[in-house]
């Protein structure tokens, strides 16, 4: 279990864009995997796979709830992220690489649920186009498409927000 | 193969990512070389991609492992308490049960045994069992009332209350005395008097007598022992 936490935090806090959200969300996660563990089959594709896909379902699920109390530009909760610098990194760079991981996450957040989640899965979980589109559960076409446009809206976003990418 | 911006739009994800089969690689090479739109879209889209790519990872807080076992566990536990009025049965292993129950029995065995009380095979029957309960609360009872009976307070208040007449005493009663009381003024309770006698003044001798009950538990009760049950109850 302490080897996925760390994962489905991650997916939660990158989706969400809060760090009180995320810890409750993955918290629910497990709560789920707990209780429908019976019904997983390996059959159905990788442990990892099946996991992320709840993770997903239920951010979905967040995400509507939670749509008129979301605030889209709230910086003091992307300050809440317990990121770590890699050990090659100065403090220097690590401060400048902060400020550009606050200002992707806010660009990240920007975008829709379904261009973001898409994002999300093949940048940053390292998702293949297979596994997404058994996460999604769409064709592979459109795991495509979405990632796509994912990445245009999201250079654009970044664009307007006077991102320049070295 | 003819290449557009559409086309590149479309496919930006295979381009970035090298996926274009071999045809479709040079028709965008062929392209891009003439199109700045394009070329400045692959590199903006390419190098936002690379930076999302390098987002540090986020570390969970060290308490969030725990609240998920802990909230697995209490979900496992709702569900069990979940299933019925029996539901703790499963969770009293039959090994341990025994080993209690056995537990148990020793150690009445051993208390009994000290006590020198060990039942005979007899006392176990169900009709003596029940004679000799039966016994118990009756005597139990006798001897509460006994008890009672031997307060030396409740004598004293008693005895004060109801005394007797004086062997040597005077006949007829003195000056300063309260005039006798009716018949209706008798407490009717078992130590009733014969008529002849005189009946003590109420309102003196009670005062009197709950004077020396309040200096009573002002100093303290006094030890009354008890008299011993005689063999003949038990």
């Amino acid at each position: 279990m302490r080897r996925h936490t760390r994962r489905v935090h991650n997916l939660c806090c990158r989706f969400t864009g809060n760090a009180a959200a995320a810890e409750d969300l993955s918290q629910e996660v497990f709560i789920r995997v707990y209780r429908t563990l019976a019904s997983y089959q390996s059959a159905q594709g990788a442990f990892t796979t099946w996991l992320t896909s709840i993770t997903r379902n239920l951010l979905v699920d967040h995400y509507r709830r939670t749509r008129r109390d979301r605030q889209t530009d709230s910086i003091d909760a992307l300050s809440q992220f317990d990121e770590r610098p890699s050990p090659a990194r100065t403090p220097d760079s690590w401060a400048e690489a902060s400020e550009l991981s606050a200002q992707v996450q806010r660009a990240l957040t920007q975008l829709s649920p379904e261009l973001r989640e898409a994002v999300i899965l093949r940048d940053l979980q390292g998702l293949d186009y297979d596994e997404i589109r058994v996460v999604l559960q769409v064709p592979e076409g459109t795991v495509k498409s979405r990632i796509n446009r994912g990445r245009i809206e999201l250079a654009r976003v970044l664009e307007e927000m006077g991102f320049r990418p070295t | 193969m003819n290449w557009n911006c559409t086309l590149t739009e479309e496919r930006l994800s295979d381009v970035l990512e090298g996926r274009l089969a071999a045809a479709e690689a040079s028709a965008y090479s062929a392209h891009a070389s003439g199109c700045d739109r394009c070329t400045r879209l692959v590199a903006q889209v390419g190098g936002v991609v690379q930076r999302v790519r390098q987002l540090p990872e986020i570390y969970e807080p060290p308490f969030l492992a725990s609240r998920i076992i802990a909230a697995t566990r209490g979900a496992s536990m709702q569900r069990q308490s979940a299933k019925g009025w029996f539901s703790w049965l499963p969770a009293i292993s039959p090994m341990r049960l025994a080993m209690g129950v056995v537990t148990v029995a020793v150690s009445f065995f051993v208390v009994f045994h000290a006590l020198g009380a060990l039942p005979r095979r007899m006392a176990l029957n169900p009709v003596n069992l029940y004679y000799s309960a039966n016994r118990h609360i009756h005597l139990t009872y006798a001897r509460g009332v006994k008890i009672v009976n031997d307060l030396h307070v409740v004598y004293m208040i008693q005895s004060r209350l109801f005394a007797e007449p004086q062997p040597n005493a005077e006949p007829t009663p003195a000056p300063d005395r309260q005039p006798e009381a009716t018949p209706q003024q008798h407490s009717p309770d078992s130590y009733a008097r014969p008529k002849t006698q005189a009946a003590p003044p109420a309102g003196h001798r009670s005062t009197q007598s709950a004077a020396e009950f309040a200096m009573l538990i002002v100093s303290g009760w006094p030890a009354s022992p008890l008299d011993e049950i005689p063999r003949s109850y038990l």
